[in-house]
């Protein structure tokens, strides 16, 4: 009986390896099985009036998750996000505004438009790395745990935005430049997608995929993220790293927070805070999108990718005529699921390698056995 | 240039200071090139500090280092590591989640500007497995958590060697490796010794010290004892000087006599830990158990309390065949296990020791599922006496107590449960000598009041003054079993197979 189940088990493992490559790519099984479910309950969720604005919607969530990702790889959490995009929104509109006034309003012309955007898109940025680098300082050198950090940080930040915004949505006071952000490219059904807003996205998506796959510093995040010590040990600064991390999230944060204010034409102080809070939809895709908890393994595109299917799901679920509290229950009820099986599958990777060793050491014994005999 | 003697390493008056021990006393210490060197010793006799000395993880030492003749100062591992220092470390430093390539080149990715060249990083990978004779074996891509304990050593040994070190310092590498596996690695160090490296291999096992080394340097309480070439000396030799003199009768040895069967285990295994383990267990008897490091000696006691999974086996106490299960289920049918990390799994380190002491027995000081630890004030007054625990009072933090006491609560904690059968693990690690002896006193008076002891322990007094009994445990099998004259010399052959 116990022979049986011995072979039963070494089979199960060599069975695992096939698994794991399907595990590390499971989004992807995952965005298509979603995507043929809604489908074939509702055949118009294909149609291009219904993608577009699922897409543009995603945006946001997609371009946040980028910097998420990476805080996620080093093996740190930045839960700022959420109050970094308020903080994005708030100050390019707040800037503008004073800037344009200062350029003399409507009277300065397109020039004085222009510069007022640069120089306020300049200013957000820059409170953006800033609040990365404060957020990095503190986790690598003075060793508080990322939690506490960036809950602070949020906390913080959205006193900020309060009283920056005094408690009142703004908007721009010339409404030319968001316009063109907004504005489609091509003037096909599905291609109505390509905004500027959409090219900025994907460029800064695609520049980040290559910098965290192809490049030395990328590749030393993730040894970081992996194994702290044997980085430091290997001689990667591995302070810096996490610090830049923290500040490619802020930034990337402050990015979509700054897009997303100019494409609506407003600020609210208190975004995400009804409804699906941006950070949550973030958390809950990088972890889908099979970045490790823990660190060291991960991909900004394969985040993207599990925004993209959660929104999907929404969007099946209010088609199938579901409401909002649906919504958030079932996002909640894919996260505990991923989450769980997360823990699982570690779980099995601990068996399977007891078992493999048990069966090498068998077949040892059993050529010492027939060495012996022969 | 003093090298006239060849040396490349020369390490001449190194002393090292820990709070409370001179932990490396005046140690002169010299390598050849082409020479393996052989540090051995008992544990806390200083091997590791000097070696860790070697490679620059303390700052703080005192004496002269010279490599190739050139005076030198390793304040930091990677001045070490510049300098030609290359050190196996005994716990691997691995980044599970990242492929064979990247463990191996993490530091200095290859590559053109700032773009990683994978092509490059490949050949480069397989050339560096080939000197550790893995690279037909091992494809660079494959994920570390993939790969066997084996070879994550060899790997581990390849990331070394890729920096060309003068000096090369294996750890106690064959610690967790077949004899075929240490075979291998016996080649490997051959070759690299035509090569003209110096090599500085820890070990505690004899039989491979005297088929790999040419020369061997004893160590003992922190003292160099002596240096000698390796045909020079006897197996007995060896182990006399590691030993050293008996500390006769520190502890009066207990005497024992047979009241019956109490624990009878049988087959019990944890895939890749632990293989089919069958022991029997008397009441009133202490059991040493002796294994080198990583031989299964702290998993065999785990899984026998319920602490890990186990595969299968049989476990019979009192008569009765106990369904194998949680800690919980196990300290309720009596068997109780100490754990050897007292800080990380043993005590809550920030709560008075009252709630240390009475958190393993909450359910029976309850009533109703209230709990009441009023109730347990006669147990905690019984056991400060029985210890003798400074200070004596309850309500103070478990963090300011010294190690002694600290293990003393943690004992405590476990008695507390009045336990048929008391596994400990390494019970005096890091305890002050007077609170070592207190403890075994304890222990012994235990085994008179009929609680059968298990004592896993890696210190070779401890288990001779202890036990009535000691098996030897060596790649998760029992291999040998020693009952009567044990002594110090009689163990360390045992657990070497």
């Amino acid at each position: 009986m116990r022979k049986f189940n011995d072979i039963f088990k070494f089979k199960k493992c060599e069975r695992s390896v096939l698994f794991n490559n399907l595990n590390s790519n499971r989004i992807y099984v995952f965005a298509v099985l979603i995507i043929v479910i809604m489908t074939m309950t509702k055949p118009e969720f294909l149609g291009s009036g219904n993608i577009v604005p699922m897409i543009k919607t995603s945006l946001l969530p997609i371009m946040v998750g980028i910097g998420f990702t990476y805080v996620m790889i080093a093996g740190n959490f930045d839960l700022s996000v959420g109050a970094v995009i308020n903080v994005g929104a708030a100050v390019v509109m707040g800037e503008f505004n004073r800037f344009f006034a200062i350029f003399g309003g409507d009277a300065g012309g397109t020039k004085a438009i222009v510069f007022a955007w640069i120089i306020a898109f300049a200013i957000a940025i820059l409170a953006g790395i800033i609040i990365g680098l404060i957020n990095g300082l503190l986790v690598a050198k003075g060793k508080v745990h990322s939690f506490i950090v960036t809950i602070g940080m949020l906390t913080a930040l959205s006193g900020f935005v309060y009283t920056y915004c005094k408690g009142n949505t703004i908007s721009a006071d010339n409404s030319l430049f968001v316009n063109v952000l907004e504005k489609s490219l091509i003037n096909i059904p599905y291609l109505k997608v390509l905004t500027i807003r959409f090219v900025i996205c994907a460029i800064v998506l695609i520049f980040f995929e290559i910098l965290l796959l192809r490049t030395k510093w990328g590749r030393s995040l993730l040894i970081v993220g992996s194994n702290k010590e044997a980085a430091w040990h290997s001689g990667i600064d591995t302070d810096k790293k996490i610090i830049l991390s923290f500040v490619i999230s802020a930034s990337t944060a402050t990015l979509a927070g700054m897009l997303f204010a100019i494409s609506m034409n407003a600020a609210v102080p208190n975004y995400g805070e009804r409804g699906i809070n941006p950070l949550m939809l973030v958390l809950a895709s990088t972890i889908i999108g099979g970045t490790v908890m823990t660190g060291g393994s991960g991909s900004v595109v394969k985040t993207a990718v599990a925004v993209l299917s959660i929104q999907a799901i929404f969007n099946g679920l209010i088609m199938n005529g579901l409401g909002f509290d649906v919504q958030v229950l079932a996002a909640g009820i894919l996260l505990a699921l991923v989450v769980i099986y997360e823990s699982y599958s570690i779980y099995k990777q601990v068996l399977n390698k007891g078992v493999r060793v048990a069966a090498e050491l068998k077949e040892k014994r059993k050529k010492l056995k027939q060495a012996t005999t022969t | 240039m003093n090298n006239k003697n060849n040396y490349v390493l020369e390490m001449k008056k190194i002393s090292k200071r820990f709070p409370g021990t001179l932990a490396v006393d005046c140690i002169d210490f010299n390598v050849k090139a082409g020479e393996v060197h052989a540090l051995m010793g008992e544990n806390g006799a200083g091997k590791s500090t000097l070696m860790k000395i070697l490679a620059g993880l303390y700052n703080d030492y005192s004496g002269e280092i010279y490599i190739a003749g050139n005076k030198v100062e390793l304040y930091s591992p990677y001045i070490a590591k510049t300098e030609g220092v290359g050190m196996v470390y005994q716990e691997l430093s691995i980044a599970y989640n990242r492929s064979v390539q990247e463990n191996i080149f993490a530091g200095d990715i290859p590559g053109n500007g700032k773009f990683v060249d994978m092509k490059k990083l490949r050949s480069k990978t397989l050339n560096a497995l080939s000197r550790v004779k893995l690279d037909k074996k091992i494809e660079p891509s494959t994920l570390m958590k993939n790969v066997s304990q084996h070879e994550s050593q060899l790997i581990e040994m390849a990331k070394v060697l890729k920096d060309k070190p003068r000096i090369l310092v294996m750890d106690e590498p064959t610690s967790s490796l077949s004899s075929t596996e240490v075979n291998m690695l016996f080649d490997i160090i051959e070759e690299l010794k035509k090569d003209g490296m110096a090599i500085v291999y820890i070990s505690h096992h004899l039989h491979e010290v005297f088929k790999v080394s040419d020369r061997v340097t004893v160590l003992r309480d922190g003292k160099k004892i002596s240096t000698c070439d390796i045909s020079e000396v006897t197996k007995e030799q060896l182990v006399e000087m590691m030993v050293g003199q008996k500390v006769t009768d520190f502890y009066k040895q207990h005497a024992y006599q047979d009241k019956g069967k109490i624990l009878e285990v049988s087959n019990l295994t944890r895939y890749g830990f632990i293989h089919e383990v069958s022991f029997q267990l008397s009441k009133g008897e202490i059991l040493g158990v002796v294994g080198l490091a990583g031989a299964g000696r702290t998993e065999l006691g785990r899984c026998l309390a319920g602490a890990d999974k186990v595969d299968y086996g049989e476990i019979i106490l009192e008569g009765e065949k106990i369904k194998l299960g949680s800690m919980n289920k196990m300290l309720s049918k009596g068997i109780a296990y100490l754990t050897e990390d007292r800080k990380l799994e043993g005590l809550a380190l920030r709560l008075p020791n009252k709630v240390n002491i009475l958190s393993s027995i909450i359910s029976r000081l309850s009533r109703f599922g209230i709990y009441f630890p009023s109730k347990g004030k006669g147990v905690l007054t019984e056991l400060y006496q029985k210890l003798s625990i400074y200070p004596p009072d309850p309500n103070v933090g478990t963090s300011n107590l010294s190690g002694g006491n600290q293990q003393k609560i943690l004992l405590a904690k476990w008695l507390s449960t009045k336990p048929k059968v008391l596994i400990l693990d390494e019970p005096t690690r890091g305890v002050d000598v007077g609170a070592k002896k207190l403890i075994h006193e304890t222990i012994v008076n235990l085994a008179k009041e009929g609680v059968s002891v298990i004592v896993l322990s890696s210190d070779l007094p401890e288990l001779v003054s202890l036990s009535d009994r000691v098996l030897a445990i060596k790649q998760g099998r029992i291999i040998a079993e020693l009952q009567e004259e044990i002594d110090e010399n009689k163990i360390l052959l045992a657990a070497n197979g």
